[in-house]
């Protein structure tokens, strides 16, 4: 069965409400797994409707407008990962990287009883601060692809008014 | 690099629609070669001759 390609785009809309409707569930039952799965499904579900588009929405063209977007999105987005890696690391230098557990002298390792020790905490929030980070990283990169894409889009296309 | 394409689809009464159609591009891709924004892969350019029953070099015109 053959699809027009309104409707795949219909599909992927409709796709994208759902994800954003169980990323919504996964948040409130506390479970990743739940979000991971579904969107890994909605992108297969979406490379599928793809190839049952009757009409053709890709060719030579398109792909090489998509290879120099790719391209200078890479050129440009792997100096501001870097810029913010080198950043990250300067900060966390300036603290305890705490990869080894702490040393306490003349108590056989564990830590005297009257002491209080604060640990770097590792744990789901540490993680849920990463993720926001890397997520905002990631639409910086598809905010620039998509800007090279019109980009490029313009300089090796035409509009659609010019039909005859 | 200049081409006739658009006078070779008057020839044959094509609409760009129905040329990419043919030969299985988008109609972007026809209207970017007519316009010179695009320069077509050897593949495409002879898809196009072929097409048109007519050698590369009769609707393909390398200029410096």
């Amino acid at each position: 069965m053959r699809i027009k390609p309104n409707i795949f785009y219909l599909i992927v809309g409709i796709i994208a409400l759902i994800e954003v409707g169980i990323f919504w569930v996964s948040i409130e039952l506390d479970n990743p797994i739940l979000i991971q799965a579904a969107v890994l499904i909605g992108i297969i579900v979406i490379y599928l409707a793809k190839r049952k588009v009757e009409t053709i929405i890709e060719d030579e063209r398109t792909q090489f407008i998509a290879q120099k977007a790719a391209l200078r999105t890479l050129e440009v987005f792997w100096v501001i990962f870097f810029v913010m890696s080198l950043g990250s690391i300067v900060m966390g230098m300036n603290r305890p990287l705490h990869f080894r557990p702490p040393v306490f002298p003349g108590s056989q390792g564990s830590p005297p009883s009257d002491i209080e020790v604060n640990l770097p905490l590792v744990g789901p929030e540490t993680f849920g601060r990463f993720g926001f980070v890397q997520l905002g990283l990631l639409c910086l990169m598809i905010f620039l692809y998509i800007g090279f894409r019109i980009y490029y889009g313009r300089k090796y296309g035409a509009s659609e008014a010019d039909e005859e | 690099m200049k081409n006739k394409i658009k006078v070779y689809r008057a020839m044959h009464d094509m609409t760009q629609e129905d040329l990419a159609q043919a030969i299985g591009v988008t109609r972007q891709t026809i209207l970017a070669i007519e316009k010179g924004k695009y320069i077509p892969s050897l593949d495409l350019a002879f898809r196009i001759a072929r097409h048109f029953k007519v050698n590369i070099e009769e609707v393909f015109n390398y200029e410096e």
